[in-house]
């Protein structure tokens, strides 16, 4: 079932109708899971990543003419689908044939999807992993590895001087055992990723279609021939002044891969239980509920907030206009308890974790805030885009964790970057740093900020916990039963739950619309402060109450409960000032 | 181009070079090539501009063979010079370098020595590069566009393209060798190698007829002072942000620059770049590695550095744009269109508009009287102000968003820095000096620190910044536009206060505000109902509404475009305006005084009103002030004073409708007399801000309950 570069390019349109078929798509080994040295070199491989930079085009030969020696027959070769003149010794290539073809293709800078949570990975490796006797050793191999990863991880969150640590130790190790090879930069530069503490691959993916479709943080998964040359590392030899810049943009092959694309698609969503089976709308109304039992024991016996957190799980950006993004749900849970022996927005996040495919857990401290980059900034000196956390793909769940902030000065780049959080937060936007001016992009990151106060970033919805006193001192054994709780199959539907309901399509009726501005109407005239954003939040809410409950159209309940929430909500509030 | 008969080409640039001519203003004949040639025989002119647009007057074919091949073209063309240069020379040359001497002697040298018509090898001859010390270029037609770098692809090869970008990097000027000159150590013979690529592989044996007949091996050493070297500078360019299509990188191009067109960018400069797109040879083992690939540069011909403010500006309205605006009420459509997600306000919306636009900048005897308008929006927290900031930010070409505190030690104005590295104190500008020749948005105007607050003071009128801080004295320009945006004192405006009290500003900064809008939130069931539909519809149907009167809303682009567009008008006041403005502005004072005023009517009004009704000629593209504009600038006037002043409603008393309004003005019209004349009359309310259909209107009703008689010609009305 091995397809060669020359099968390919010869029919072309037939193996281009071969790939619409799922299975064989899926039949493509996925080099996510794959290690490189374990796939034969120019075979189809299958790459799922989000597009992270984009390089200028490069121009190369389509179609060139060889001559060789021995016989002196003359004949056409094909550059399309590869990085190097593929000539025998005998074989002299014609540079200035007017039967060259010169042609432009793309390069994408495509990595491991950042914020991918372990059971997706895990689930990825035991659908996709190449079963063969050499991988067998790999695969063990590669267990254990990512066990390490993640001990790393954990301790990496827990100490973030630690994990500063790791990292310079790291680039000691790498700038050093590169240096028989001399490279002036290290892997990690190479590697570029925007959560540091995360493994990723990384592609160097040359796309042949001049369409456009692709956009910077897009999910892509791609099928194309994998080269990893030598030679392609060996231009890097020769002396140059802006060897930085080269060496950032011609990787060695090992560390980055080249993908040739054939066939590009855009993912919607990485979790791979989704199947095209639908959930019908009564299992949706009772994974909710299993759900609200979590969640309301987790949150410490308050309902409100986990019907909240359902929202604000399942929401995401569903229309532009300008520069309002509707559909942005991002909540502030504030008055989180400290635990003196539990880390308890820790021990939260561990189950979000396991719920939904794409996350982040950012501990909201001081060094973290001024050290850290969180926007994307352009290095003229590398020529690439150096990312930076908030670099993130749609639907990457982004959690802050303001209790671990203390008292201290924010330098300039703190600064920076809590504006970088509050302006994503209100227009789920970020400005890239071009040096010479900002180019904004969209993106789709709800947020969940948990706090003891009111944080300081504005979120859609500030809600105020009230923890259960039983609920306080049990809070460890409510975490074991949580996890008894969460059999197999019922945390896979509720994975599945989670990302199904983001799917579904909803429309609101004429009907309800009248209702709607009835009741709104008659909200201004009770109470003045109401404003046009207070209708937009509702809304908002009343959608995600709806979709969470399997429903398609709006209803009236929906659109009751949706205020009946906000009402409670309101009333916890502190009163204004 | 296949085909084409180059030896013809030669001739014709040749006649070209010698007969092309343009009249001048007195009808004499410019031989524009010809003279250029002259000075460049004696050296007094290095590089010589060829523009299409004369090659093209003389022989459209020509010019169309040399855009596609332009690189042949050029060394075409260069040849013809080097050709026909020698008849140009009137007057001995005085040498000016090393390098001038040097040709000299070899020429002298070559007449001595060598017999005429003697065969001579290739590498012992003079390459004409070395003889040459002018540079051709060639300038793109005036009628051809920029293109955009993501464009430029891989059919523009060899084609002279223009581009334009922002300067992201810029090496050093570096001598590039383009002849090299060797001497041999046996027999003493010069031998030139021409250099085209990046790179050359120096010769090592002696080519000469003595070393090669007499094998005495001759080596061959460099010789620095008899090469050719020219200037050379590598700069790379990068796309405008505006250029960026949604959701991309922006893309980069090398630029080789040689000779004349180095220094002429600094990394941040914005140029336009007129050259030939080229693939780069590599020489030896690259060109094995990379094979398949081939890089790619634009060698400079023409370098222009834009000016920063026109920059994206040449990308004129399409006809269907302009029908558009050509339409009757454009200028409501445009201020509709400003923040359409924004429900009403339009005549905040208008005035914004106006702000943009701008008035005309005067500077009669040193005096300078600003254009740039200020507004200041104050409300109630909730009434979208920050939006229309946002939005405001967002369309204008140059603007700075900033709140009153200012984010950074900086602040507003400026501030003096040590710089970590050196030591030495610079000056760092704040928002209001980066916002120059834009727009300064500011929030939380109310918030704003002292020191700010005196120097905005300065900004607002003299549209400069005075700096003296440690041992600085200097005076930055602040030519911005201000929005401001304030939140009333007291959380909710309280009417029964003055508007100092409720914003706790001086009137000395609020009397630099050209307009003053107070933006309520009040709860009307209709209103409610329509904002409630409005927001409704957007989240069920995924779109903005239809508007009422079905008017497609503009775009930003457009928008930006059009305001570009308008602000190059430079409209004037006619002199038989001025009596008009006077009297309006008498009427303006007179009524402050006697009704119970909280704005103050001064004579910075009279300037604002001026400034309005420049902006608004602007915006119609006129080049004279109309009565109509004065007459719409005195009304948002009006009614940024009465958003400001009509506050006191009470229960049971009806507030006048329009038609009561007019009643009013007639009367006061009249005055005495019996007799008013309805000309006059519809002037009057239309600086007052009502249309002649509703002055009809009015003249209708009370003529039905028998207030007042209308003439058969419908010209006069008598009071009964």
């Amino acid at each position: 079932m091995s397809c060669t570069l020359e099968i390919l390019i010869n029919n072309e349109e037939e193996w281009l109708k071969k790939l619409e078929n799922e299975d064989f798509w899926n039949s493509i080994p996925l080099l996510n899971v794959n290690e490189v040295h374990n796939i034969k070199n120019l075979s189809l491989v299958r790459f799922k990543g989000m597009i992270q930079d984009m390089q200028n085009p490069e121009y190369y030969l389509e179609k060139y003419e060889v001559t060789n020696r021995d016989t002196n027959e003359k004949y056409v070769k094909n550059g399309k689908y590869s990085d190097v003149i593929l000539q025998s010794d005998n074989e002299d290539v014609d540079y200035d044939n007017e039967n060259n073809k010169t042609s432009e293709r793309q390069t994408y800078v495509v990595i491991s999807t950042p914020g991918v949570n372990k059971w997706v990975d895990s689930l990825e490796e035991e659908f996709n992993k190449c079963k063969s006797d050499v991988n067998e050793v790999e695969h063990i191999k590669t267990d254990k590895r990512s066990l390490e990863d993640e001990e790393m991880e954990t301790e990496v969150v827990k100490n973030s001087e630690l994990y500063k640590k790791q990292c310079t130790e790291e680039k000691i190790e790498a700038t050093s055992s590169d240096k028989g090879n001399s490279s002036v930069v290290s892997k990690e530069h190479i590697l570029n990723f925007p959560l540091p503490d995360r493994m990723g691959k990384k592609c160097h993916v040359k796309v042949y279609d001049e369409t456009n479709t692709l956009k910077l943080n897009d999910t892509v998964e791609i099928v194309g021939f994998l080269s990893c040359n030598p030679f392609l590392a060996t231009i890097n030899e020769e002396e140059d002044e802006s060897r930085m810049e080269i060496e950032s943009s011609h990787p060695p092959a090992s560390i980055v891969p080249r993908i040739h694309c054939v066939k590009y698609k855009k993912i919607i969503h990485l979790n791979p239980l989704v199947t095209s089976q639908n959930l019908t709308s009564e299992r949706m109304l009772f994974l909710k509920k299993e759900l609200m039992i979590l969640f309301t024991q987790l949150l410490l016996g308050d309902d409100l907030a986990a019907d909240y957190l359902i929202c604000n799980l399942i929401s995401d950006v569903y229309l532009r206009k300008d520069f309002m993004p509707l559909g942005k749900f991002s909540i502030n849970i504030t008055n989180i308890p400290i635990m003196q022996k539990i880390d308890y927005t820790k021990t939260l996040y561990e189950f979000i974790e396991m719920l939904v495919p794409k996350s982040h857990y950012f501990p909201m401290t001081l060094e973290n805030l001024n050290d850290q980059t969180f926007i994307p900034k352009k290095d003229y000196d590398c020529n690439r885009l150096t990312s930076g956390i908030l670099q993130l793909s749609k639907n990457t769940h982004f959690i802050l964790d303001e209790t671990k902030l203390t008292d201290g000065k924010l330098n300039a780049a703190g600064v920076n970057n809590i504006k970088a959080i509050a302006s994503c937060i209100k227009n789920q936007k970020i400005a890239y740093d071009f040096n010479y001016y900002p180019i904004e992009y969209e993106v789709d990151i709800p947020f969940l900020i948990l706090s003891e106060g009111k944080s300081m970033l504005t979120p859609d919805v500030h809600i105020t916990l009230q923890p259960d006193e039983t609920c306080l001192r049990t809070f460890s054994e409510i975490v074991e039963a949580a996890k008894q709780f969460l059999n197999n199959d019922l945390l896979n539907e509720l994975r599945v739950y989670l990302t199904f309901a983001r799917l579904i399509k909803y429309e609101i009726s004429d009907k309800i619309q009248d209702l709607v501005q009835q009741e709104f109407v008659n909200m201004r005239q009770k109470e003045k402060n109401i404003s046009a954003d207070n209708l937009h939040n509702l809304l908002v809410l009343a959608r995600l109450v709806c979709i969470s409950e399997g429903k398609s159209t709006l209803d009236e309940h929906c659109w009751k409960k949706a205020l009946h929430m906000e009402e409670i909500r309101k009333s916890r509030l502190p009163a204004h000032t | 181009m296949a085909g084409r008969d180059y030896d013809k080409d030669k001739e014709s640039l040749k006649t070209f070079f010698m007969e092309y001519s343009v009249q001048d203003d007195s009808g004499m004949k410019d031989f524009k090539y010809s003279n250029q040639l002259t000075k460049l025989a004696h050296r007094e002119q290095t590089e010589m501009y060829i523009e299409l647009d004369d090659v093209h007057d003389f022989d459209d074919e020509l010019a169309e063979a040399i855009m596609g091949n332009t690189r042949r073209y050029s060394n075409l063309a260069s040849d013809v010079v080097f050709e026909i240069l020698p008849t140009f020379v009137t007057k001995d040359v005085i040498a000016k370098d090393a390098l001038d001497v040097y040709i000299e002697h070899r020429l002298m040298m070559e007449q001595r020595t060598r017999q005429p018509h003697e065969q001579r090898d290739n590498n012992n001859k003079f390459p004409p590069e070395l003889m040459r010390r002018y540079e051709i270029y060639f300038k793109d037609m005036s009628t051809s566009k920029t293109v955009p770098i993501r464009e430029v692809k891989a059919e523009n090869i060899g084609k002279l393209v223009t581009v334009r970008g922002i300067v992201t990097r810029s090496t050093e000027v570096k001598p590039m060798m383009c002849v090299a000159t060797y001497t041999c150590d046996q027999c003493g013979a010069e031998t030139y190698q021409p250099v085209n690529s990046l790179s050359f592989m120096p010769l090592d044996m002696c080519p000469s007829d003595d070393c090669r007949v007499n094998k005495s091996g001759g080596r061959l050493y460099l010789q620095t002072r008899g090469s050719k070297f020219v200037k050379f500078q590598e700069i790379k360019i990068q796309e405008h942000s505006s250029q960026v299509p949604v959701g991309h990188i922006p893309r980069t191009l090398a630029i080789f620059c040689r000779g004349e067109n180095t220094r002429h960018a600094l990394p941040g400069d914005h140029i336009s770049v007129t050259g030939i797109f080229l693939p780069l040879i590599r020489g030896g083992f690259r060109q094995i590695a990379g094979g398949l690939l081939s890089e790619t540069y634009l060698e400079a011909h023409k370098i222009t550095s834009l000016n920063k403010v026109a920059e994206d500006e040449n990308s004129s309205l399409t006809p269907e744009e302009l029908e558009l605006l050509g339409e009757e009420d454009f200028y409501s459509k445009l201020a509709s269109s400003l923040a359409p997600e924004i429900y009403g306000h339009v005549d905040v919306k208008k005035a914004l508009l106006l702000l943009l636009v701008g008035g005309v900048d005067r500077r009669p005897d040193g005096m300078k009287i600003r254009g740039n308008i200020n507004i200041c929006l104050m409300g109630d927290p909730g009434v979208a102000k920050s939006q229309l900031l946002g939005y405001i930010d967002r369309l204008a070409p140059r603007s700075q968003y900033t709140t009153g505190r200012g984010s950074s030690g900086v602040g507003l104005t400026a501030a003096v820095m040590k710089d970590p590295l050196t030591g030495e104190m610079m000056l760092e500008g704040g928002a209001l000096v980066l916002a120059d020749q834009g727009v300064c948005c500011i929030d939380e105007f109310d918030k704003m620190a002292d020191d700010d607050r005196t120097a905005i003071h300065e900004v607002m009128e003299q549209q400069t910044i005075s700096i003296a801080k440690a041992g600085i004295m200097t005076c930055l320009n602040a030519r911005v536009s201000i929005l401001a945006a304030a939140n009333p004192a007291y959380g909710r405006y309280n009417p029964r206060r003055t508007i100092e009290q409720n914003i706790q500003l001086p009137a000395a900064l609020l009397s630099r505000f050209d307009l003053l809008w107070l933006i309520q939130d009040k709860a009307d069931r209709d209103t409610d109902l329509r904002l409630a539909k409005h927001i409704t519809y957007v989240h069920q149907h995924s779109k903005q509404p239809p508007l009422e009167n079905s008017t497609p809303l503009l775009e930003m682009s457009v928008m930006r475009k059009y305001i570009a567009l308008c602000k190059r008008k430079d409209p004037i006041i006619p002199t038989e305006l001025t009596d008009f403005i006077v009297g309006a502005y008498v009427e303006l004072r007179r009524e402050a005084r006697n009704s119970k005023d909280v704005t103050f009517t001064s004579a910075r009004n009279l300037l604002g009103i001026l400034r309005l009704s420049t902006a608004l000629a602007r915006l119609r593209l006129a080049n004279e002030v109309d009565k109509s504009d004065v007459n719409e600038a005195i009304r948002l006037m009006e009614m940024s004073k009465d958003s400001l002043n009509q506050r006191f409603e009470s229960a049971g008393y009806r507030p006048p409708n329009t038609n009561d309004r007019i009643f009013e003005l007639v009367r006061e019209l009249a005055g005495d007399s019996k007799t008013v004349k309805i000309a006059d009359v519809v002037e009057k309310c239309s600086s007052k801000g009502y249309n002649p259909d509703q002055v009809d209107a009015c003249i209708e009703e009370y003529e039905e309950l028998n207030v007042w008689q209308v003439n058969q010609t419908r010209s006069k009305l008598t009071f009964i």
